[in-house]
């Protein structure tokens, strides 16, 4: 009874965080400077989607600080990374700056949707559309 | 000991404390937006009306429609008419027609009601409607049109204006390519500065954000720069009509003008080193994802020394004006 609870609480953090943070959040700057758009989203889906499964199905057995950090830095150091892949080591970070803080932003708005008496079916929407907002927010940094 | 239990009322932003509905203030942001409203149809012709007018509209119909879905019908919701019209003014005249239904959509129905509706939405509908029709039409909205004609509403400038600052007073009287309400910051302020006085627009934000963006351009470029970033038309329309939103910004004194300094800041940063030509819609919702870390996290640190500072700013101000009006008796 508790692995299945385990699996489904996994399932469920899975889809909230691939829906509602990264992949929505960076490609489309990303994809918006590259030769390629396509094979950069491509990459990012990829190594974001690969990552994030990795991470949840090492740590689903113990859940503890170290989990929350790396939780909270992967994206970053991933950012980063593909950005050296595409384009140059200042571009790389740039891009994990601007994720690091997409991440800090984004987990502030999720503590006000939380806090908020919103609908709980509705709170998974309201936080992609928050992060798809952001994301349109954080385009005007480039510089 | 009595240990009656005490009765606490919670309820969502924003917290009015006088006798005013939503569409009261609805009403006064009308009344302010007209003189921009008129002046840009004056300028652009009968298309900006028909534009202003089908944001309006449609978002008040879309508003109507999430009402009979929630089973909560809201047909005398101004504030949701006021939000189209607010969007649609801030797009180019020679915009296709559905472009402010579709941002009225966005803004109604994506921005506001899927994120808890009225009142609970974390982002400004109209500015974030602008920003996604931006993004994703953005050779139509930075194809600005000039107006028809000059506007010459003022006259010719004092002397003093046209000798230093000609450029300045140029801009005020709007005579540059612009979106449909932001052709003419003299009417902007017009407008901005009734809502001031109504108590609409709040004057913490406004006066730290106007000063923020006036003294960063004024150390680090020039004072004629800096003169010209404050009346820039989309920054005046941003911090004037969009940025008080109760729901949308903070409500603690302090938080106030942290968000104020915030949105000056970051405008004129995006402004200055950004690949677009004006920050202010950027900023303003980068500032609205802070909103709740200011009022609870920012202000219970920092609070006391920005009161401080703003008490002793209205000592200083109290103390001008006790001198000023002795002086005009003298």
């Amino acid at each position: 009874m508790s692995e299945k609870k385990d699996s489904l609480l996994l399932k469920i953090i899975l889809l909230d965080n691939i829906l509602t943070v990264q992949l929505v959040l960076m490609s489309p700057a990303f994809a918006a400077s590259a030769k390629k758009p396509w094979l950069c989203a491509a990459v990012f889906a990829l190594l974001f989607l690969g990552c994030r499964t990795g991470l949840y199905l090492l740590s689903a057995k113990k859940r503890n600080i170290f989990y929350k950090t790396a939780d909270f830095l992967h994206a970053p150091i991933i950012s980063a990374a593909a950005a050296l892949f595409f384009m140059t080591p200042r571009d790389s970070l740039v891009c994990g700056a601007t994720v690091l803080l997409s991440e800090l932003i984004l987990a502030l708005i999720n503590g006000r949707i939380r806090v908020s008496d919103i609908n709980p079916a509705l709170r998974i929407i309201a936080e992609c559309i928050s992060a798809c907002i952001l994301s349109m927010a954080m385009l005007g940094l480039r510089f | 000991m009595d240990r009656s239990p005490v009765s606490l009322s919670v309820a969502p932003a924003p917290h009015v404390r006088k006798s005013v509905s939503p569409d009261y203030s609805a009403f006064d942001l009308l009344i302010a937006l007209l003189p921009a409203l008129i002046i840009g149809v004056l300028s652009f012709g009968a298309r900006a009306a028909v534009l202003a007018a089908v944001g309006a509209v449609c978002a008040w119909l879309f508003s109507a429609i999430a009402g009979l879905i929630k089973k909560s019908p809201a047909w005398s919701d101004a504030s949701s008419a006021m939000t189209g019209l607010l969007l649609a003014m801030l797009l180019p005249a020679n915009a296709p027609i559905f472009i402010p239904a579709l941002g009225a959509f966005v803004a109604v129905i994506v921005v506001r009601e899927l994120t808890g509706g009225a009142s609970k939405n974390i982002f400004n509908p109209a500015m974030a409607a602008v920003i996604f029709i931006l993004l994703v039409f953005p050779d139509m909205m930075n194809d600005l049109p000039s107006p028809r004609s000059s506007l010459e509403w003022f006259g010719d400038a004092p002397n003093f204006y046209v000798n230093h600052l000609s450029g300045f007073w140029a801009a005020l009287s709007g005579k540059g390519p612009a979106s449909i309400g932001t052709v003419c910051p003299a009417a902007l302020i017009a407008g901005g500065v009734y809502l001031l006085m109504r108590k609409v627009s709040d004057r913490k934000i406004t006066a730290s954000c106007l000063a923020t963006a006036f003294i960063l351009p004024a150390c680090f470029v020039s004072l004629n720069d800096a003169l010209l970033g404050i009346i820039n038309g989309p920054l005046i329309f941003t911090v004037l009509f969009l940025a008080s939103d109760p729901v949308t910004s903070p409500v603690t004194s302090a938080g106030k003008i942290i968000y104020g300094v915030g949105l000056g800041f970051l405008a004129v940063i995006i402004k200055n080193m950004g690949v677009y030509s004006d920050g202010a819609g950027f900023a303003l919702l980068l500032m609205n994802t802070l909103v709740w870390f200011i009022d609870l996290k920012l202000v219970p640190k920092l609070g006391r020394i920005i009161d401080f500072f703003a008490d002793l700013a209205a000592l200083a101000a109290a103390g001008f004006k006790k001198r000023f009006r002795r002086e005009v008796k003298e």
